[in-house]
C-alpha cells in the first residue's frame, strides 16, 4: 500500500470516528431525559436557558447540586440562578464549563465551589481532567454514555423539556445522619493546591472578572472538608482579594448534622439545601445588586411555571417548607462574615 | 499512568508515536528512552532514581562478567589444560558473586520498598510470642512503579549474559531504556533482554500490518479493562466487602465475577502494553494463552503471567535444584525412594521456593504467601499421589487420555484457581476462610435476585457484563486454541468489514464503559505489585 493511501484510509477512518461519536453524543443526549422533572438537574441544561437570564451560576461538583436551589432565590427575590454541578468536577472543568457557559449567559455573580479545588492532587490527575474537560466538549458522547444504556431507549423518539426545571438542583430527601465523628470538622492534614489545579483556579477567575463577573469562593456543609482546607483557601483568596464563604463556618450550629445530610455528612439533602440556599438568597440580597425579575415579563413565564412544577414534585415527596426560606433559619439575621 | 487514561492514550502515546516516525530510523530508540523517562517520572517522580541505579547496576555488572569471558576466551589458547580448568572454574566463582551480588542488591532494594513493614510486622509477632519487649515501627514508604517486574527482568539479564544466553549491551542508556520501557514498567511482561533488546534498540520502519495490529490489540484491552473489569468491580467489592450479608450462592457467583475481573484487568493491561509496543514495531511476549482450559494447576500458571512463571522456573526452580545441597539430597533419594518419588522428592523441596516467590512477588501480606502455598500444597499432593491415583484410574478402567477426563480435569482446575482467587482478593486470611466456608451453607435460591440487587447489580448488567464477556472470552480462545489468529482472519476480510468491526468494537468501549462523570475507575489490579 503506498504512503498516500495509508494517509488517505487513516484519516477516512479518523472522520467516521468522528461521526460516530457525535452520533452517540447526540443520542446520549436525547436519552439524558428523566421523566421526573426535578430529577431533570443534568448541568449541561443551562445551554438550554434564553439568553443573558442567568444571573448566578453556582459551579462546582455534587456538592452544588446537592445544596443550592436556584428556583427558592426566584421565589423569595426574583434572582435568575442555575447550579452547575458534576460529580467529583474538577478545577479545569470549571474552567472549561464556565467558558461555554459565557458564551451565551452573562452572570453578576459566581459561586466557585472549593471542594473541586483538592480534588486532583497529582499531575497526572490533573492533565487527565484538563483532556477531558475539552474531550468532552467535542464529544459529549464522553460526559453522557451511561446515558445510552438507560431503561428508556424510546425516549430518542420524544421530544423532552429542553430546559431543567429545578435549574440543575437535585432535590435529595433522603436522610440519613452523619456518625459522631463526621460532625466536628476535622483539623486534616496540611494541604494545599496542586500548582496545575491552582493554574486553573486562576484561570477560572480571571474568566469572570473579565466578564464583570463577581467571584465568591464557597465551600457548601460537608464532612468531607478540613479545618486545613479551610485556611488554604482562604489565604489563597485573601491573596486574590476575593470573598470565600465557608458554610461549615458560617453555618456552624445551625446545620443539624442528624437531619440535613442525605448520605452521613457528605452531602445536603432537601433540608440542609434548604438552610444553604437561603443563606446564599440572603447573601446576594445584601451584597450583589441583582435585578429582581419577577417583573420581566420575557421570563417571568417560564420561572414561575418551573417554581410551580418543582413544588408540585416536593409536596408530592412530602418535603414541607416555611413560606419563605429566610423566615425559617433565624441564623440569617446574622451579619455575614465577610 | 495509568493505560487506559486520558493522559496515556491522546497526550502521550499519540505524540510518542509521531515523534517515533518522523525521527531518523537511528535516533528512534532515543525516543522510546526519552518517553519512558517521562512516563516513569510523571508516575513515579524522584523514585527514577531506584530503577537508574537498577540499570546502572546490571550493566556494569554485566559488562563486568562479559569482559572477563572475554579475556578467558583471548587467553585460553594459550593455556595448558590444568590451568584453563583452574582459570575457567575461577572465573565461575567470579561471575556467581557478581550475580549473587546484583541479585542481593536489587532484591535488597524491593524488600526494603515493598517488605520492610511486612518483615517488621512478622518480626513483633515473634517478639509478642516471645514476651520480647520491643516493636518495629511502621515506615511509609513509597514504591518505585513497576519495582516487582523490572527488578526480576534486571537480575534476568545480568544471568542471561552470565549463562551465555545474550551478550552484555554496550549502552547503558539502552539497558535503562529495556527496564523502563513504558508499556511493560507497570505490570510486565516481564520481558528477557535476548527477546526484546535488539527490538528496543533499533528503530523500526512504519508497518501498516503491525500498527494497524497494535491498535486492534489495545481495542481488545480497552474493552477488557474498562467495559468488563471496571464495570464488574463494583459488584465485586460489595461481596467481598461484606459477604456475611450475602447468601452461598451469590459469594460463589462473585467469586467467579471476580475471577473474570482480574482476568480481564490484568490480561486487558497486558494487550495494551503489547498493543502500545506493536505500534513502535515492538513484540513483546506473551502473558495469557487461555489459562481457564488448563488441565492441571501446573498448566494454569504456564498460560496464565506466563513471564513471571518462566522467569520462576528458570532463575529459582533450575538452580535450586541443580544446586549442591539439592543433588545431594536427589543421591539420598534414590537410596531411600523407589524411581518415580526418588525424582519427586526433591523436586518437591526446589518446588517450595518457586511458590513461597510466586506468593510473596504478589505483595506484602501474609495471605499473598498462603496464595502461593495454596497452590504448591495442591502440586504437592498431586504428585505424591499420582501413583495411587493411576492404580485407582487403572483399577475403574478410566481412560485418562479420553476427552470426557480431561473436561473433568479442566472443571476441577477451574474450581481450585477460583478458590485461589478468592483467597487473592479476600481483605485477609480470616476473611478468606470464612467466606470459603459460608459457600457451603445453603442459603435460598429465591434470595439470589434480591441479593444481586443489593450488590447493585440487576438481571441486564448480569447479562452485558458477565455472560456475553464469559461468551465472547470463550469464542477467541478457542480460536486460539486452535492456532487461529482472528486479527490474521480480520486482516483478510474487505474494508467494508473490517470498519464495521472496529467501529462497532469503538462504540461498545465508548459507550459502556465504566469512565466518566461521577465514575473512578479502578487501578489496575498488578500494578500494585
Amino acid at each position: 500500500m503506498t504512503r498516500q493511501n495509508i494517509i488517505i484510509r487513516f484519516f477516512a477512518f479518523l472522520m467516521a470516528v468522528f461521526l460516530l461519536l457525535q452520533a452517540l453524543g447526540w443520542i446520549s443526549i436525547k436519552l439524558m431525559q428523566n421523566t421526573n422533572p426535578v430529577l431533570n438537574y443534568y448541568s449541561k441544561k443551562i445551554y438550554n436557558e434564553p439568553e443573558n437570564t442567568i444571573d448566578v451560576i453556582s459551579i462546582g461538583s455534587s456538592d452544588v447540586y446537592s445544596s443550592i436551589s436556584p428556583l427558592e432565590w426566584w421565589k423569595d427575590y426574583g434572582y435568575t440562578g442555575f447550579s452547575w454541578g458534576e460529580a467529583s468536577q474538577r478545577p479545569a472543568e470549571n474552567y472549561v464549563y464556565l467558558k461555554k457557559i459565557y458564551e451565551k449567559q452573562k452572570p453578576k455573580v459566581v459561586f466557585l465551589e472549593t471542594a473541586t479545588f483538592f480534588r486532583d492532587q497529582s499531575d497526572i490527575d490533573n492533565i487527565n481532567t484538563t483532556i477531558k474537560a475539552y474531550l468532552e466538549q467535542i464529544f459529549p458522547v464522553f460526559a453522557y454514555h451511561r446515558f445510552l444504556w438507560g431503561p428508556n431507549p424510546v425516549r430518542i423518539f420524544n421530544s423532552p423539556p429542553k430546559k431543567s426545571v429545578s435549574k440543575g438542583y437535585f432535590v435529595r430527601p433522603e436522610v440519613e445522619k452523619a456518625q459522631d465523628s463526621q460532625k466536628v470538622l476535622k483539623k486534616g492534614k496540611k494541604i494545599k493546591m496542586n500548582k496545575i489545579s491552582k493554574y486553573w483556579v486562576d484561570k477560572t477567575i480571571e474568566l469572570c472578572e473579565k466578564n464583570g463577573s463577581k467571584v465568591v469562593l464557597l465551600k457548601c456543609p460537608s464532612s468531607d472538608w478540613s479545618k486545613k482546607k479551610y485556611e488554604s483557601i482562604k489565604k489563597y483568596a485573601d491573596k486574590k482579594g476575593i470573598e470565600f464563604l465557608d458554610l461549615n463556618y458560617e453555618l456552624s450550629g445551625y446545620i443539624d448534622w442528624d437531619n440535613d445530610t442525605c448520605d452521613g455528612g457528605i452531602h445536603m439533602n432537601y433540608f440542609g439545601a434548604s438552610k444553604v440556599t437561603s443563606y446564599l438568597g440572603d447573601y446576594l440580597s445584601e451584597n450583589c445588586k441583582l435585578k429582581d425579575h419577577r417583573k420581566d415579563k420575557k421570563i417571568k413565564k417560564s420561572w414561575n411555571h418551573n417554581y410551580k412544577v418543582y413544588k408540585k414534585e416536593l409536596e408530592r415527596a412530602g418535603l414541607k417548607r416555611a413560606d419563605s426560606f429566610s423566615a425559617a433559619n433565624p441564623l440569617l439575621q446574622k451579619p455575614f462574615m465577610n | 499512568m495509568q493505560y487506559n487514561s486520558y493522559m496515556y492514550l491522546f497526550a502521550f502515546l499519540i505524540p510518542v508515536v509521531i515523534l517515533y516516525y518522523i525521527i531518523p530510523i537511528k535516533y528512534r530508540w532515543g525516543v522510546l528512552l526519552t518517553a519512558s523517562i517521562v512516563f516513569y517520572l510523571f508516575s513515579s517522580k524522584y523514585l527514577i532514581v531506584s530503577i537508574l541505579f537498577t540499570s546502572l547496576l546490571v550493566y556494569l555488572a554485566a559488562k563486568n562478567i562479559e569482559d572477563r569471558n572475554l579475556k578467558f576466551k583471548e587467553i585460553k589458547k594459550s593455556l595448558e589444560k590444568p590451568e584453563r580448568k583452574l582459570l575457567k572454574e575461577k572465573n565461575e566463582k567470579k561471575n556467581n558473586l557478581v550475580c549473587g551480588l546484583v541479585a542481593i542488591i536489587s532484591l535488597g532494594i524491593l524488600f526494603f520498598s515493598k517488605y520492610l513493614n511486612f518483615a517488621g510486622n512478622i518480626a513483633n509477632s515473634f517478639c509478642r510470642l516471645l514476651n520480647i519487649n520491643m516493636q518495629f515501627e511502621t515506615v511509609h514508604l513509597l514504591m518505585p512503579l513497576g519495582i516487582s517486574f523490572y527488578t526480576l527482568s534486571a537480575i534476568a539479564y545480568v544471568i542471561d549474559v552470565k549463562r551465555g544466553v545474550c551478550e552484555a549491551e554496550k549502552k547503558p542508556l539502552k539497558i535503562f531504556l529495556f527496564l523502563s520501557f513504558f508499556p511493560t514498567v507497570t505490570e510486565g511482561p516481564i520481558e528477557r533482554y535476548k527477546n526484546v533488546g535488539k527490538m528496543l534498540s533499533t528503530g523500526h520502519s512504519f508497518d501498516y500490518k503491525t500498527f494497524c495490529f497494535g491498535l486492534q490489540l489495545m481495542m481488545w484491552g480497552l474493552f477488557k479493562k474498562i467495559v468488563v473489569a471496571d464495570n464488574l468491580n463494583r459488584y465485586v467489592m460489595v461481596v467481598f466487602r461484606d459477604y456475611k450479608n450475602f447468601g452461598n450462592w451469590v459469594i460463589i457467583l462473585m467469586v467467579l465475577v471476580y475471577t473474570l475481573e482480574l482476568y480481564a484487568d490484568f490480561s486487558g493491561c497486558i494487550d495494551i502494553a503489547r498493543g502500545s509496543a506493536e505500534l513502535f514495531g515492538i513484540e513483546l511476549s506473551e502473558n495469557f494463552k487461555q489459562p481457564f482450559v488448563s488441565k492441571t494447576v501446573n498448566e494454569f500458571w504456564q498460560r496464565w503471567n506466563i513471564t513471571l512463571g518462566s522467569f520462576l522456573r528458570d532463575y529459582v526452580f533450575y538452580p535450586v535444584s541443580l544446586s549442591t545441597g539439592f543433588q545431594n539430597l536427589s543421591k539420598k533419594s534414590k537410596k531411600v525412594f523407589n524411581n518415580y518419588y526418588a525424582t519427586t522428592v526433591p523436586m518437591i523441596f526446589a518446588l517450595f521456593m518457586v511458590w513461597l516467590c510466586n506468593g510473596l512477588w504478589h505483595g506484602s501480606e501474609v495471605k499473598y504467601v498462603v496464595y502461593g502455598l495454596y497452590y504448591y500444597a495442591i502440586l504437592t499432593l498431586g504428585l505424591l499421589l499420582e501413583p495411587l491415583f493411576k492404580k485407582i484410574f487403572e483399577s475403574l478402567n478410566i481412560n485418562r487420555e479420553s476427552k470426557g477426563y480431561q473436561r473433568c480435569q479442566i472443571a476441577r482446575t477451574f474450581i481450585l484457581v477460583n478458590i485461589g482467587m478468592m483467597i487473592f482478593n479476600s481483605k485477609d486470611i480470616a476473611s478468606a476462610k470464612e467466606m470459603f466456608f459460608a459457600m457451603f451453607k445453603p442459603s435460598a435460591i429465591s434470595n439470589i435476585p434480591q441479593e444481586l440487587l443489593n450488590t447493585g447489580m440487576q438481571s441486564p448488567a448480569m447479562v452485558l457484563l458477565f455472560i456475553i464477556p464469559v461468551i465472547i472470552f470463550a469464542f477467541v480462545g478457542h480460536f486460539h486454541e486452535q492456532g487461529i489468529s482472528i486479527r490474521e482472519y480480520l486482516a483478510q476480510k474487505p474494508l467494508f468489514y473490517r470498519w464495521s468491526f472496529y467501529l462497532a468494537g469503538v462504540a461498545v468501549i465508548i459507550s459502556l464503559g465504566a469512565y466518566g462523570v461521577g465514575f473512578k475507575g479502578a487501578d489496575f489490579i498488578y500494578a500494585q505489585f
